[in-house]
């Protein structure tokens, strides 16, 4: 049977992904501190609440 | 990860009390329906986790881990329910003995683990990190025939995906909010603009007419000139504030102005041009409204269009089945696509109807100023009728928005041209107020008209501002969304992509005979995961569609392995195997050993069974070895599971006969040497007069065994001989001998000729006569084990030609090999 070839195996696949989406992110013309708000929730806050997520895209300040 | 090497099992479901050595070894669990298998599992699991799987989650109802965890006599006593393990940690080499974990029923999320050493507990969080350690036929199922959203839903628990499904729903949401909001707030500017427009008294609002009128009143103020209007400028630059006196609260000539506005919007409303428009606008919807099945299909696509736009969440809102908001939108598009012809007939139609609505929307604005005006009379005018009619308008804008129903919007069309003459009254009764007001001066008009221009300009300005922030934040919450879910998606796809070869290499290998060219595919996307598997080359369809029971068993298997072993890599070192593959046939778990023993040798696993054969097949196979498993042989509630345990079995007749029950004890024995002349038969490949119901009597399989035995030591003494081997030949005689003269004690090759010392006579024995029969077969049980490790001797290989007659330890290894001239010749 032949094996297969390793992957990068982690068991933080979410982080994977957010780590991947933040640099993604940052190759676009998103304000850097839209990124910086996102950063924050996503892998150090780790909070992925609807609120969080929306305090994070839109910044303090919502359109009324 | 970690590796088992004991566990004791107090007061724990079925269990009083139980010890069982592992090793850090594969181990098996044998034994009937309901002698306490799943209770070990159960305490495994919640030694190593705090959680039992069974008693929680989906579909338990009532069942709780604290009540229904302990033993059913201890319910009451959660903290006499209580599991201790005894664990290695491969990774870990510094530590130099096995960690203690125990765990009880009443505190069961604070373990005491010993030694506590950062390092342990770090190891120890890895479990708790992934505490899926038990598959059971349920979790087979769930992994291999649950629908797509239902698996999705298992795959992404297991491999933690729901904050990444989390996320994604969240910032889709937020994209839609932002686009959604963006309709409300161009119509604030529209609205700011018409009021604008009303205070300039033009219809075009341009930077040259603007500065012009404002330029014309600054002039009469003796305020110079502004050369430009830039975002900061205000049209009262330098203009003093009012007089101390009381200032007149409505702006005459503006007032006026915006009466005059508002009469023009509501002529043309009522005038020849609307008429004639809403009259080809009433005829186009008609013809749509005559025709069923054109209705039929406008409302089928207004459904599907307001759908499109509302879509957000990942589910649906009224059943919450997942779904895949991507594949959702291309499906509902293909069916607007196909209403192309109705739809194009709808757009024609609301961009007629698009001029009215905003006609509407100025007469609304323009009526709200004037009863804004209105209010600062003296008294106050409440203008009643005006405010109705401003609402009207609202709503038949609404309607006409909605379009449909139909036969709504053509009612509301037909009452646009209508206006209540209250309206005209009122409007005409504050015309009255406003023209009896003191004529301004002409200083006071110029300022009065710069200060409302100003207001107007600045709230158009703050909607235009809002507004583009809005369209800023629209694009950047879809563009944030969009990456997102790109980014994601190939994450996924490639960890799926992974598992899928994975899987199909492991279940090929499973499968080899027949299908090893098998390949699946998992098709992701969010909401749900697709699984689809080969068909021996015929395409690629649901695992339940053509595949075997047995077959699908082995999948949820494979697919469960290749998920861990990409979640956990060389962290895979446990698993539980509860019950499962009792579908898969005998050939095919010899493959399922060998895949396990092949693929995974780090990995620990404790197998349960009800099926003694499969756990010949695992000893046979070799993936579990010497003592690594128990049989267990009976349950009951007070005492809870009974297992073969050669030492208790005898304690226990001893037990019975000291109590003078020689009924128990011979029943005991009886099932004991059932047991046993099984096993030894199949490991010494005796002959016996086969059954195809497998249901052998001990007069059946002990004799076999013993002459067998007896075969075997001849063939020994032979081998021996053959090659010269005197003090071999010797050991062997003496064995054959010891052995030959128990036999005959024991009476047991007399059983189907001698039905005197038959074993159903056993229960009319004394105590006396019986004690002499228990020691025989004692004895005689011993002399088919090694004399070093005790276990029942084999013969090796177990197919094909014996070789040798060995145990486990080496210390017994008989050859069975004569020499030949040919290995004569070759020395």
């Amino acid at each position: 049977m032949t094996k297969l070839p390793e992957i990068d195996v982690t068991t933080d696949i979410p982080g994977q992904i957010f780590g991947k989406f933040l640099e993604a992110l940052g190759g676009t013309d998103i304000s850097p501190d839209l990124i910086a708000r996102l950063r924050k929730a996503l892998l150090e806050d780790k909070t992925f609440s609807d609120r969080a997520l929306k305090a994070a895209v839109l910044g303090e300040e919502e359109v009324p | 990860m970690i590796r088992v090497e004991s566990i004791k099992i107090e007061e724990f479901r079925g269990i009083r009390e139980l010890t069982l050595d592992l090793n850090g070894k594969n181990f098996a669990i044998c034994g009937p329906n309901g002698t306490g298998k799943s209770g070990v599992v159960d305490a495994l699991e919640f030694a190593l986790t705090g959680n039992v799987s069974r008693l929680t989650g989906e579909g338990k109802g009532d069942v709780n881990l604290k009540q229904h965890g302990p033993h059913v006599d201890r319910s009451k006593e959660p903290e006499k329910a209580c599991v201790t393990v005894t664990v290695s940690i491969p990774g870990l080499t510094s530590l130099k003995e096995p960690v203690t974990i125990q765990r009880n029923l009443k505190t069961p999320s604070t373990p005491l683990v010993k030694p506590d050493n950062p390092d342990v507990i770090k190891a120890l969080q890895q479990v708790k990190v992934h505490p899926e350690i038990v598959l059971s036929r349920r979790e087979l199922i769930r992994y291999v025939l649950a629908t797509p959203g239902k698996r999705a839903e298992e795959v992404q628990a297991l491999l933690h995906l729901d904050q990444v499904a989390q996320v994604r729903s969240g910032l889709q949401k937020i994209a839609n909010a932002c686009e959604k909001q963006l309709g409300t707030i161009n119509t604030a500017v529209t609205n700011a603009r018409t009021n604008l427009l009303s205070a300039i008294g033009g219809t075009e609002l341009t930077k040259e007419k603007l500065l012009t009128a404002v330029n014309s009143r600054r002039t009469i103020l003796g305020l110079p000139p502004l050369e430009d209007i830039s975002e900061t400028v205000s049209l009262k630059d330098g203009m003093a504030t009012p007089k101390p006196s009381k200032p007149q609260p409505i702006p005459k000539a503006q007032a006026l102005a915006d009466i005059k506005a508002a009469r023009e919007t509501l002529s043309e409303i009522a005038g020849p041009t609307t008429i004639e428009h809403i009259a080809v606008v009433t005829d186009e919807l008609t013809s749509l409204a005559n025709d069923p099945a054109v209705t039929a299909s406008v409302i089928k696509e207004s459904f599907y269009a307001t759908g499109m736009e509302l879509f957000e969440a990942d589910a649906c809102p009224f059943c919450d089945t997942a779904w895949d908001l991507d594949e959702l939108k291309k499906h509902v598009q293909v069916k607007i696509n196909h209403l192309k012809d109705v739809s194009r007939k709808r757009a024609a139609v609301e961009k007629k109807i698009a001029p009215l609505i905003t006609v509407l929307r100025k007469a609304e604005a323009g009526i709200d100023t004037l009863v804004s005006f209105a209010s600062l009379a003296t008294p106050p005018l409440p203008m009643e009728e005006a405010r109705n009619y401003s609402s009207s308008c609202k709503s038949a804008i609404d309607s006409l928005e909605s379009f449909l129903p139909l036969t709504n919007t053509l009612t509301t069309l037909s009452n646009v041209p209508i206006i209540p003459h209250a309206a005209f009254d009122a409007i005409s009764e504050f015309e009255k107020v406003v023209s009896a007001l003191p004529e301004p001066s002409k200083h006071d008009a110029a300022r009065d008209w710069l200060t409302i221009a100003q207001e107007r300009l600045e709230v158009s300005r703050s909607a235009r501002r809002k507004q583009k922030a809005a369209n800023d934040q629209a694009i950047s919450a879809r563009q944030v969304s969009d990456i997102y879910a790109k980014i994601s998606d190939e994450v996924l796809t490639g960890i799926y992509s992974h598992v899928e070869k994975d899987f199909a290499r492991l279940y090929g290998f499973t499968n080899r005979d027949d299908e090893e060219k098998f390949n699946a595919k998992l098709l992701p996307s969010l909401g749900k995961l697709g699984f689809d598997v080969d068909f021996y080359g015929r395409g690629l369809f649901p695992p339940g569609a053509y595949h075997s029971e047995g077959h699908q068993d082995t999948m949820g298997l494979c697919l469960y392995l290749s998920l861990m072993k990409f979640i956990q890599g060389d962290g895979f070192t446990f698993a539980v195997l509860d019950d499962v593959l009792m579908s898969v046939d005998a050939g095919h778990r010899r493959e399922v050993c060998a895949l396990l023993k092949q693929e995974f040798p780090n990995t620990q696993f404790v197998m349960t069974t009800h099926d003694p054969i499969w756990l010949r097949h695992m000893k046979t196979e070799g993936i579990i070895k010497g003592r690594s498993s128990v049989q267990f042989r009976s349950w009951s509630v007070d005492i809870g599971p009974t297992h073969w345990d050669e030492r208790d079995v005898w304690t226990e007749i001893d037990d019975y006969l000291q109590g003078n029950d020689v009924r128990a004890a011979a029943s005991l024995l009886r099932h004991y040497l059932e047991y046993t002349a099984a096993e030894l038969c199949h490991r010494l490949r005796a002959q016996v007069q086969f059954r195809g119901d497998i249901q052998y009597q001990l007069g059946e399989l002990l004799p076999p065994a013993i002459a067998r035995l007896r075969r075997l030591y001849s063939l020994g003494n032979e081998a021996a001989n053959s090659w010269n081997k005197k003090e071999v030949v010797k050991q062997i005689s003496q064995r054959l001998e010891t052995f030959s003269a128990l036999a005959t004690r024991s009476n047991a090759e007399q059983w189907q000729m001698n039905i005197a010392v038959h074993y159903n006579s056993w229960d009319n024995l004394r105590k006396e006569d019986f004690e002499p029969v228990v020691r025989a077969f004692r004895d005689l049980l011993s002399a088919f084990t090694c004399p070093v490790c005790k276990e029942y001797l084999r013969v090796s290989p177990d197919r094909e030609t014996p070789e040798s007659l060995r145990c486990d330890c080496g210390e017994t290894n008989i050859n069975l090999s004569k020499k030949t001239s040919e290995s004569q010749l070759l020395g």
